[in-house]
């Protein structure tokens, strides 16, 4: 038997700290990634493919987003079984009561809403699920795995959502908790786990398949399907992940002390493409012209990769004497940006910082041999 | 700068020339007055620099109708040990020459030199203009302007702050100025004048506020919504229970069997009903024998209190009866009393009335008989005065006649006089027996004749002797006479009389016939006051009334009396007395009367009463219903004493089972049932709103609204942050830039503060003179005594904004002179509007000046100056003829 484990898609999900157009292609690609998991469920001929929970980012979703997700579906005509997580549990009335009642469901898709043995006799298995009913629960939802009967000929195959105790970090997204020997006690052969977005074996018939498509700056391998093998009971599966995941979020925390600084970091980013999703955070010092310099770096990076974030604000400007002397602050004005260096020098003062910025590119401006494109206040 | 040697050629007035050789260093005092050039000196100083040699707008500088003169200044001066020659001439010959040391400079390259090394510039094109003078322009005050500075110094300051700055050394920012306009520009694009935000910032705070106060919305939105996913949940589970245990049919069957066991009790209660029912019955039955008993008891005793009340009544009557004879023997007696009072009454009576009417009869005859006599009286006294009145009749004369015939019978005696005054008296003396017939008469013998109208005197055969009066007026007299005449006869015929004599004589007899009248009418109305008919009226009623006493009289018949008659009072107080006794007596008959009556009454009802009792006591009937009252008495006390306790018994019985707590357990299982199914059925109800509520809610995506509107309040905020921090950026710059731009200022400018407070003290001891950004002078602080006074420059007087003028171009002379500048002051006429006091002071701050620069004075009240220490030259002294 043969079936594709993936979790937490998270359809819905929405970027906030991007620009909106860059967001909304975040999201739209969860969208693509599941018709890419659909595909190849397909080219695979996997006998069914197990969500383990969080299909939804919320309960509220737009009817729209609902229909769409399971539009996504359709590359793949045999059985899907989805799972409930803590952000779509399944509560008197949720997103998936939503989903009937627009008769989005399609007839290949199982709703697994309820604690059920779900046979797939001639494929060789069967499915046992642990939804989340309650947004949250501190009881062990698959304890009941354990004194579920099931045909000794069928694989057991575990479907549940939570954080395996003792194992994850504290930064799990719920408490729901699994016990760390379920599948012993259990009798399982796999255990399809849901919650941890990066890809995790836990043991060999413990697996977090991760989000298929990243959705954070945590470089814990996210972005895959495992391919789940298993010739029988008692037999241990083979598992293959698959990478469908089109974004790369990569995040670049750079100091900068010396010029050169500012050459390693423009090497990095030139590496990256339009797949990158770049968290730049630049500290440190410059002078006016490495400044300038960043600035114009993060602009070109901004048009390279898909979706950026850049943060300088604690990188102080430091113009030097011949800065100074470069843009011709004579009198007074020489004062002032001495004054304004001191500030800067004397602390965290972003407000000095800004204003030494502002009259560096004031004093540029009137310039007739200013670098073309110079930072505008 | 020191001018050595000025010579001025064909310049207005100056047409032959006009060479001084001998300034001063310092101070040089020149004198005229008005019109001997003074003004033209300075001119030619000025034309000589400002001035351009081509040029053709100096035709001032001509000599009065000389037009083709050349004018021609000559200026020897020395800068920095550096002798200077300069040789201007103007239109016909211009031309400029300038040697300096050795060099040799023409035309506008000298020109220029002399721009650059004084510090002003040439016109582009024309007359050397204000703005063209610079520090010259400072230094070199014309007549009358020496209170205006500004402008001058305006044109000079670009000057003054080079000066300034070699001093110091110190640099000025080149751009300062406006990065400071482009920092302030930007700020007030953000910020308000006092650092609100505005704008674009403004803008961005709302939007984010806003944004924030949506997804705050949203926030309660969801909650509610996950608050309802819950309740929903709690309620399809409660729904569910119902649905499985049916809890209404439990309470259904408990009420039930609550209702059975009541049965039961009710049976018992029905019977403990009848029972006390019974107690009832026969309680009221004994209660019943027992009272008509004790009525039979009642009667007993009340015969014997009757028989008493019998006798007593009895005895009462007897009483009445006795006293009622006594009572109507005592009404006969008095009733014969009564009867003989009345007839002495009567015959008492009728005597008094005989003697009245026999008093009244003779009083009446009296008054009738005097009324007789009057009555004879009058009507004689009546008589006589009707044959007066017919005497008086006959002899009425209208009193007018009589006074009209006396008036005419005067008239015609007096007329009769005045015609014999007049008339012609003739004298008839005739012989015997002739008769003469002459005027109407026949005269005979002597006779004289009085001729009041011509008359002819017929004298037969002789003829007629015409003979008229010669009196005028005779014959109006005659007529007059004659009318009289006719009057009189007129009246006298009306009066019926013969003479006037008669008519008088008539008039008095019909006086005296009057005077007997009125005399008739008084004794008249003595007798009858009231008139003759009213007096026999009088007389005739006491006739009747006579008549009728007498009718009355004879109708009385009194009987023979005893003659012993009592009198009429004592015969009325004695029948009054009678009847009184009467009448009381019969009030005392009939009340014991009544009181017999009653008694008797009473008497015969308490026999009767007395009667009726016995006689029911005594029935044989009675006898035997009280026997049978006694024996019902005893059955009903012994069915009492076995009802009672029986009724306590089932009573206990019944109090122990609570049949109201079974009661209210039947009627609380009944409502908890309902109460049950009535929560079955409303919970059903809310679910079903709930899922409708929670799918139109669902419906709306919520939450990806929610995370929308985060993204776009994270935007919001990014941008209100950096927009902050830009604001904040620049109202630091703004602060500092003003701040290190206003030190700068004060640090400049201090030089210049220096010379200015060094003069200043000599004007105006403690005062101080505030320089303005272009270095012109500002407020005026000064204080006298504990008085302080600050005033801006313009609001002074003329006279101390001359005096602060010129220490200010003092000043300015100091600085420049330190900063290596050539300096030459010219005052043409100044400080003529100060007082003396200012004046001296003035003096003093000249005089320190003039230790370091050359100044020329010009003045046309040379007295003023004679205390300089120099000598004031008159100008004439240096013209020089040709």
């Amino acid at each position: 038997m043969k079936i594709l484990h993936t979790a937490d898609w998270q359809i819905g999900r929405q970027y906030s700290r991007f620009d909106s157009e860059d967001g909304a292609q975040l999201a739209a690609e969860r969208y693509r990634v599941v018709e890419r998991i659909a595909q190849l469920a397909q080219d695979r001929q996997v006998d069914a493919v197990l969500v383990s929970g969080d299909v939804f980012d919320s309960q509220t979703l737009k009817n729209l987003s609902i229909r769409r997700l399971f539009n996504s579906l359709s590359g793949y005509t045999g059985p899907w079984i989805l799972l409930p997580g803590n952000h779509d549990a399944a509560l008197a009335e949720s997103i998936w009561t939503q989903a009937r009642r627009l008769n989005a469901v399609p007839l290949n898709v199982h709703l697994a809403l309820e604690p059920e043995i779900i046979p797939f006799v001639e494929a060789g298995f069967v499915v046992l699920t642990a939804p989340l009913t309650q947004r949250h629960t501190f009881a062990d939802l698959t304890a009941w795995f354990d004194t579920a009967e099931t045909p000794a000929d069928l694989v057991r195959i575990g479907l549940a959502h939570g954080s395996v105790q003792g194992v994850l970090a504290d930064d799990v997204d719920s408490p729901n908790p699994i016990a760390a020997n379920r599948v012993q006690t259990a009798r399982l052969d796999y255990l399809a786990l849901g919650d941890w977005h990066g890809l995790k074996s836990i043991d060999p018939r413990t697996w977090y398949s991760g989000t298929p498509e990243q959705d954070r700056f945590k470089d814990n391998d996210a972005g895959h399907v495992l391919e789940v093998e298993i010739a029988g009971t008692g037999v241990e599966p083979i598992v293959t992940p698959h990478r469908l995941g089109r974004f790369r979020w990569q995040t670049r925390q750079t100091v900068l002390s010396v010029a050169s600084d500012l050459d390693q970091l423009a090497q990095d980013l030139a590496l990256l493409g339009e797949d990158d999703v770049l968290d730049l955070q630049v500290s440190g010092y410059a002078d006016l012209a490495g400044r300038h310099r960043l600035l114009q770096l993060a602009d070109a990076t901004a048009a390279q990769v898909r979706a950026m974030s850049v943060d300088i604000a604690s990188l102080n400007v430091l113009p030097t004497d011949a800065d100074v002397v470069a843009l011709n602050a004579d009198g007074y004005l020489a004062e002032v940006i001495t004054d304004l260096r001191e500030r800067q020098a004397g602390g965290e003062d972003a407000v000095a910082r800004e204003a030494l910025t502002i009259l560096a590119g004031l004093l540029m401006d009137r310039q007739p041999q200013a670098p073309e494109g110079a930072p505008s206040p | 700068m020191k001018l050595t040697r000025l010579r001025i050629e064909q310049i207005r007035q100056f047409r032959t020339p006009l060479e001084i050789d001998s300034f001063a260093p310092g101070l040089n005092i020149f004198s005229g007055p008005n019109e001997s050039g003074k003004s033209t000196i300075v001119r030619a100083i000025r034309a000589a620099f400002f001035e351009r040699f081509k040029t053709q707008k100096v035709l001032d500088l001509l000599p009065w109708g000389d037009s083709a003169a050349t004018p021609h200044i000559e200026l020897d001066f020395e800068i920095g040990g550096v002798r200077h020659e300069l040789n201007k001439s103007f239109l016909k010959s211009a031309r400029c020459d300038l040697r300096k040391g050795a060099q040799h400079l023409t035309g506008e390259e000298a020109e220029h030199y002399l721009g650059q090394l004084l510090g002003f510039e040439f016109a582009a094109k024309g007359e050397s203009k204000e703005q063209h003078w610079g520090i010259p322009g400072l230094l070199w005050i014309e007549q009358g302007s020496g209170q205006e500075i500004h402008q001058a110094v305006t044109f000079a300051t670009d000057h003054l702050r080079s000066a300034l700055q070699e001093e110091l050394g110190a640099i000025t920012s080149s751009s300062g100025d406006e990065i400071l306009d482009a920092v302030q520009r930007w700020r007030a694009e953000l910020l308000t004048a006092t650092g609100k935000p505005r704008g674009p910032l403004a803008d961005s705070l709302r939007q984010r506020d806003d944004l924030a106060e949506v997804i705050r919305d949203l926030d309660v939105q969801i909650a509610t919504y996950r608050q309802q996913v819950d309740q929903l949940s709690a309620w399809q589970q409660e729904h569910a229970r119902d649905e499985r245990d049916r809890p209404w049919e439990r309470l259904d069957q408990q009420r039930t069997d609550a209702a059975a066991k009541r049965a039961q009790l009710a049976e018992q209660e029905r019977s403990l009903m009848a029972d006390r029912q019974r107690l009832v019955d026969v309680e009221a039955q004994q209660a019943f024998v027992e009272e008509r008993l004790a009525e039979i008891e009642r009667s007993r005793q009340d015969l014997a209190r009757r028989a008493v009340a019998q006798t007593e009544a009895e005895a009462v009557l007897t009483s009445a009866r006795a006293q009622a004879q006594q009572l109507v023997t005592r009404q006969t007696e008095l009733a014969a009393v009564v009867h003989s009072a009345r007839t002495t009454h009567e015959l008492a009576r009728q005597i008094a009335d005989q003697q009245r009417l026999t008093d009244q009869i003779k009083e009446v005859t009296t008054r009738q008989s005097l009324l007789a006599e009057q009555v004879a009286t009058a009507e004689r006294l009546h008589q006589e005065q009707a044959q007066r009145r017919a005497q008086a009749q006959a002899l009425t004369i209208a009193a007018a006649d009589l006074d009209g015939l006396r008036v005419c019978q005067q008239s015609l005696r007096e007329n009769v006089i005045r015609q014999e005054a007049g008339a012609t008296r003739l004298e008839f003396d005739l012989q015997a027996g002739v008769a003469v017939d002459f005027d109407g008469r026949t005269f005979m013998g002597a006779t004289p004749h009085l001729l009041v109208r011509p008359a002819e005197l017929n004298l037969p055969d002789v003829g007629r002797i015409r003979i008229a009066p010669g009196g005028a007026d005779l014959s109006r007299l005659t007529q007059e006479a004659a009318a009289l005449t006719e009057d009189m006869q007129r009246l006298l015929h009306r009066m019926d009389v013969a003479s006037l004599e008669a008519a008088e004589q008539r008039h008095l007899a019909f006086q005296r016939l009057q005077q007997d009248l009125q005399e008739g009418t008084h004794a008249l109305d003595r007798v009858a006051p009231k008139g003759l008919d009213a007096l026999k009226i009088a007389h005739e009623e006491e006739r009747v009334h006579l008549t009728e006493l007498q009718a009355a009289l004879q109708r009385i018949t009194v009987p023979t009396t005893d003659g012993t008659t009592a009198a009429l009072d004592e015969a009325k107080r004695v029948l009054d007395q009678a009847l009184s006794d009467q009448a009381e007596l019969r009030d005392q008959a009939e009340e014991a009367m009544r009181h017999r009556a009653v008694a008797q009454a009473r008497w015969e009802a308490a026999q009767q009463e007395c009667a009726n009792v016995r006689s029911l006591l005594d029935d044989p009937a009675e006898q035997q219903r009280v026997q049978s009252a006694h024996r019902r008495l005893i059955e009903a006390r012994a069915e009492v004493s076995v009802l009672c306790p029986r009724i306590l018994a089932q009573q206990t019985a019944l109090d122990e089972a609570r049949p109201d707590v079974l009661d209210q357990d039947i009627e609380r299982f009944r409502l908890s049932a309902m109460q049950v199914r009535q929560q079955y059925d409303e919970r059903k109800k809310w679910i079903h709103q709930c899922q409708g509520q929670l799918q139109a809610a669902g419906a709306q995506g919520l939450e990806e609204h929610r995370d929308t509107q985060i993204i776009a309040h994270e935007a919001a905020v990014r941008r209100f942050d950096e927009l902050e921090r830009r604001a904040n950026a620049l109202d630091l710059l703004l602060q500092l830039l003003e701040a290190k731009r206003s030190a700068l200022t004060l640090r400049l400018q201090a030089p210049l503060q220096r010379h200015l407070d060094h003069y200043l003290q000599l004007l105006f001891p403690g005062a101080t003179l505030v320089i303005e950004d272009d270095l012109s002078p500002g407020l005026l602080a000064r204080s006298n005594g504990r008085v302080h006074d600050s005033a801006p420059y313009d609001t002074l007087s003329f006279g101390a904004r001359e005096q602060i003028g010129l220490i200010s171009r003092l000043a300015y002379a100091d600085l420049l002179k330190e900063a290596g500048r050539p300096t030459l002051i010219i005052l043409d006429d100044v400080l003529v509007h100060s007082d003396p006091v200012r004046l001296a002071q003035m003096k003093r701050v000249l005089f320190d000046a003039a230790k370091r620069h050359q100044i020329l004075l010009f003045t046309c009240r040379p007295a003023d100056w004679v205390d300089m220490g120099v000598a004031v030259r008159p100008l004439d002294q240096f013209r020089r003829s040709v």
